[in-house]
């Protein structure tokens, strides 16, 4: 599988290093993570599990600039983003990640088409239109371009989410349990896409789940429980998965 | 259940007090436009019992029919000087003196008249002593003038003109201006003087010759015996008197017009009222909007509620609850702000002159218990709709994600989505990305947007309305004087409204270069049973300078006016069936009858600005039946380059206006009279932002999500702003155009309605863009609050939040 991924990889995607976060102080602090160091080279697809409470959201909101550690450094394209304003942060969230959510949040606002459009519309960016239709197809929107969110299927929504994602061509593309609220059938599209923009574009991708399936999709699962990273697998297979779960999940 | 929606209300501090804020401008207004008029009211009572406390009656001249002190254009008759022995000799009197209450102008040192008036000129006997308990004048410095040529000045004047015991002042009087020597200054009662008013007190004899009265008095004030009961002494003075003069109390006969004060003081509590209802209204729109809006997004609530048990009832009952806190609070709020409005009126009333005796604030239940009810209660039923709302979410909806059903789009709501995406598209425009999602947000909830505009609607359509019934009459007013005025000057008292005296009429006509010189006189008499104000032209000079805009009749009819010819207005005719060649009579107040014939019918404006009556007739037959002599207006034809200062240094209470500055003058109250209601529809207007405030705050909190996602997917936090003020320029927009156009279709209407009356309909373009820009500007001020809380949400919130 990894034969396709790109050769030439330089400083990695994301990467954290000896990060914690610290909720609250006092009595009541807790902590959700507590030193977690973590590469995505370019071009990989990292799946990221742990029970709830384990800090698997924390780590991703962190990553993407959503949240400020408590200690450690978090890089973007070799750049730390620890110490930036959030001009800076709006930035890089224009140019460098794309985002896919549990819950789509498409605006009901908009067509298909320009919820896709949104973030380049956002940053005043031209839209190529060849890559644009090109997406559409990828995402197997061409029929359903001019409808709005209350008039698509779960997995129709979040297949425009994903074409969202990846108009931008980020950096990195974070999906917050992309799966989560989609029945099998469309979960199972849905990673296919994300599989596929991988392999086709290269498109480096970290994944937050608990589903040890949608997991099973990407080069490497990274545990996370009490807010350490417990087991780091790569390409595994789901029975891998399953049976890292089992491990982490009971300790 | 209750305490549900309590500590709802209490939960939300900022939104709650944002509701309220709604109704507490509302409320501020009623109850500082009681408190004001109240402690005014307080004031003037104040005034009548100085002026009129010490006096048991008055005896003046029987008149025809009752004159009272507001009726300005009428000139009651005086009594000879011989009845004030015949009242002395009444054993129930204790003092009588006789006086004069004439017009005198205190010339100030800017060579015109002190004060805008009235200019009470006054004759008071000093020598009686008993006299002193029927004056409202106290010394304050000096003595009582007792000789022709000396005058006691009110402090008011003397204060503001730095004149003092000694100085020689100029007073015009009765048609010649004469220096005086300041002897006494005085106080009316407790306060230096009425308002704008002035107060000339002369030696009683001194003024009979003054004002052209001798051996006769305007009435003659009488203190009753210790003991004896005011109604008693008027009963043996009248028995005394018979016929010969009619007794009062001083309160009714009002020498110093403090009715007039009264009056004024009604006009100004029924406006701040009537304009505090309005803004109420604008805020039950607001409420309604809020607890519509809370309504569905606590649409889980509801469920919830439902589910464990709650009746349809509770449910109402919740939300009614929640209405009626906001609205007490609002009520509360208002009640004590309004107090505050009252106070800084008063202090903006004493700056500009017109300070009543300070009699404390006046507080009265009644402010309390209206302005409580008013706002209580217009809440309270602003709620019902979406109390009733509330019940109707049935008990599943706890399970429902919260998504706000899209309830059916009615057609006034579709109405609005098209203006919003109207008015989006220059938004995107400008905008770019945030102003499409502006556009869009505004356009999603098109009944919200709707409501929150109608709000501002309400206000900007009675601004319309106001301005272009104002350049209606505007325009009519100049039309009409364009048309009747055909002098190149027209003079006035020099405060643009008092009559002057013919003396002055006299002096012009004979100033080289002057061509012709006319003048209308105006008084009162009784026409087919009512009060009605009787005009005079002199034929002999009115042609070419002054004519009507005939109904029936010609300017001939004017010239030709004989001793029983009239012109009346269309309307007097109408109303008493007269037509060209019938005949009818009126009587004067001395009880002169005088039988008439119209000869022509005068079309008069709605409002005429020369203030004419219904019944003009030739000055010879005015001559001989009213008393009344000064000319309101008096009109001039000059050749260029004519003279007049001269006359008007010896007269520095007139003044001379070039026929284009008579126009401009008369149009002049018609734009303060429009500052006026702008600057109480200006309240309205700021209602409707707050409700603009809220729904903004509302919609973002219901958006919360949506902020968060476009934050992480590249938006800034200018834009979001951007995004959000551009939804209220919109909205703001939207109610501008529906209430410019509410507003131009009630101006068309009332315009239409008086059209006869040469009322035009114009659209003042100039105006409207104003109104526009001022609402686009509301707009963003409106944002300011809203913005900053949706670009200072955390992303991270926003996706945590569920």
């Amino acid at each position: 599988m990894l034969d396709i991924a790109p050769t030439q990889v330089k400083a990695p995607a994301v990467a954290a290093s000896a990060v914690t976060r610290r909720y609250g102080d006092g009595e009541s602090a807790v902590d959700a993570l507590r030193g977690v160091t973590l590469e995505v080279p370019a071009g990989q697809f990292t799946a990221v599990m742990g029970p709830s409470g384990s800090g698997k959201s924390t780590l991703m909101h962190l990553l993407a600039g959503l949240d400020t550690p408590s200690s450690g450094t978090v890089g973007i394209g070799g750049v730390d983003i620890t110490a930036m304003n959030d001009k800076q942060l709006t930035k890089l969230r224009r140019k460098h990640i794309g985002f896919v959510f549990q819950q789509f949040n498409l605006l009901p606002t908009l067509t298909a088409e320009e919820n896709i459009l949104l973030p380049l519309s956002i940053a005043g960016r031209k839209t190529d239109k060849a890559d644009l239709e090109a997406l559409i197809a990828r995402v197997g929107l061409q029929e359903r371009r001019d409808h709005r969110p209350s008039e698509l299927s779960g997995g129709q929504q979040q297949r425009v989410a994903i074409a969202r994602a990846l108009i931008s061509r980020p950096t990195i593309l974070f999906a917050d349990e992309p799966t989560g609220n989609l029945d099998s059938a469309s979960g199972a599209e849905i990673l296919a896409l994300l599989r596929e923009a991988v392999e086709l574009d290269g498109q480096t991708t970290l994944m937050v789940t608990h589903d040890p399936r949608a997991a099973a999709a990407a080069d490497r699962v990274v545990f996370i429980a009490d807010g350490r990273i417990v087991a780091d697998l790569t390409e595994p297979t789901e029975a891998d998965v399953l049976a890292a779960v089992k491990e982490a999940y009971v300790r | 259940m209750r305490s549900v929606a309590l500590k709802g209300l209490a939960a939300r501090p900022v939104r709650t007090l944002l509701t309220t804020l709604a109704i507490v401008l509302g409320v501020a207004m009623i109850s500082g436009a009681l408190t004001l008029t109240d402690t005014m009211r307080g004031g003037a009572d104040g005034l009548t019992k100085a002026a009129y406390d010490g006096t048991d009656a008055v005896v003046t001249a029987k008149t025809a029919f009752a004159v009272s002190s507001s009726d300005y254009t009428a000139k009651k008759p005086t009594v000879d000087a011989s009845l004030l022995e015949r009242v002395r000799s009444v054993p129930q009197v204790a003092a009588a003196v006789g006086d004069i209450s004439d017009e005198a102008k205190i010339i100030a040192r800017d060579g015109k008249p002190a004060g805008d008036g009235p200019y009470f000129g006054v004759g008071f006997d000093s020598r009686t002593t008993a006299a002193k308990g029927t004056t409202p004048f106290r010394l304050a410095d000096g003595r009582w003038a007792t000789a022709p040529g000396e005058v006691v000045i009110d402090a008011s004047t003397a204060d503001k003109q730095n004149y003092e015991l000694g100085s020689s002042v100029k007073i015009a009087a009765h048609g010649t201006t004469d220096a005086y020597k300041v002897v006494g200054v005085a106080n009316f009662g407790t306060v230096k003087s009425l308002g704008t008013a002035t107060f000339a007190v002369f030696d009683l004899r001194a003024a009979q010759d003054m004002f052209g009265k001798a051996g006769r008095y305007d009435s003659i004030l009488v203190v009753g015996k210790d003991g004896t009961p005011a109604a008693d002494v008027r009963k043996a003075i009248g028995a005394e008197l018979g016929s010969a003069a009619q007794v009062q109390t001083a309160k009714a006969q009002d020498r110093f017009t403090l009715d007039g004060l009264k009056m004024f003081i009604g006009i100004i509590t029924v406006v701040l009222i009537v304009f505090g209802f309005v803004a109420v209204l604008v805020g039950a729109f607001t409420i309604f909007n809020t607890l519509s809006i809370t309504v569905a997004q606590r649409s889980r609530e509801f469920g919830l509620l439902r589910m464990v048990g709650a009746a349809r009832r509770q449910v109402l009952g919740s939300v009614l609850v929640e209405a009626l806190v906001i609205g007490l609070l609002a009520s509360l709020i208002g009640l004590a702000a309004g107090f505050g409005i009252a106070k800084g009126l008063d202090a903006v009333f004493s700056s500009m002159d017109m300070d009543l005796p300070d009699a404390g604030m006046v507080f009265a239940p009644r402010t309390v218990i209206v302005s409580l009810l008013v706002g209580t209660v217009v809440t309270l039923l602003a709620g019902i709709v979406p109390a009733w709302r509330a019940t109707r979410v049935p008990p599943v909806a706890a399970l429902r994600d919260a998504a706000p059903g899209s309830a059916k789009v009615r057609l006034p709501s579709r109405a609005v989505r098209l203006l919003a995406s109207l008015i989006g598209r220059v938004t995107e425009r400008v905008g770019g990305s945030a102003g499409r999602l502006a556009r869009r947000n505004a356009m999603r909830n098109p009944g919200r947007t709707a409501i929150t505009a109608s709000a501002m609607m309400i206000g900007v359509a009675l601004v319309t309305l106001v301005t272009v019934v104002a350049q209606g009459l505007r325009d009519s007013t100049t039309g009409s004087l364009e048309r009747r005025v055909n002098a190149t000057h027209v003079i006035t008292g020099a405060d643009g409204w008092s009559p002057t005296d013919p003396a002055i009429a006299k002096a012009l006509a004979a100033t080289p270069g002057v061509d012709g010189v006319t003048a209308i006189r105006q008084d009162l008499a009784l026409a087919a049973g009512d009060k009605e104000i009787v005009n005079s032209v002199d034929p002999k000079t009115v042609g070419g300078l002054f004519t009507f805009d005939w109904a029936k009749g010609s300017d001939d009819v004017l010239t030709g006016l004989g001793a029983d010819g009239s012109i009346v207005d269309e309307g007097w005719a109408k109303e008493h069936k007269l037509g060209v060649g019938d005949r009818f009579s009126i009587t004067s107040p001395s009880g002169e009858k005088l039988a008439l014939t119209v000869r022509g019918i005068e079309d008069s404006p709605v409002i005429d600005a020369i203030s004419l009556g219904p019944i003009t007739i030739s000055q010879a037959a005015y001559d001989g039946a009213f008393e009344n002599r000064s000319n309101v207006l008096t009109f001039v034809k000059a050749q260029p380059g004519a003279d007049l200062s001269a006359v008007f240094a010896a007269h520095p209470d007139a003044k001379a206006l070039t026929k284009a500055a008579y126009k401009e003058q008369t149009t002049a109250d018609i734009d303060s009279l429009l500052a006026i209601f702008y600057v109480l529809l200006a309240l309205a207007v700021i209602v409707s932002l707050f409700g603009i405030v809220n729904t903004l705050v509302l919609s973002t909190f219901e958006r919360t999500r949506e902020l968060g996602m476009l934050r992480a997917v590249g938006m800034s936090r200018r834009q979001v702003r951007r995004m959000v003020r551009h939804e209220s320029i919109i909205t703001a927009l939207i109610g501008a155009g529906l209430g410019i156009g509410a507003g131009l279709a009630l101006a068309y209407g009332v315009t239409a309605a008086f059209a006869d009356e040469g009322l035009s309909f114009a659209v003042p373009a100039g105006s409207l863009i104003v109104l526009v820009v001022v609402a686009m500007i509301a707009g963003v001020l409106a944002a300011i609050l809203p913005a900053r809380r949706a670009s200072r949400l955390d992303p991270l919130e926003a996706l945590a939040y569920e």
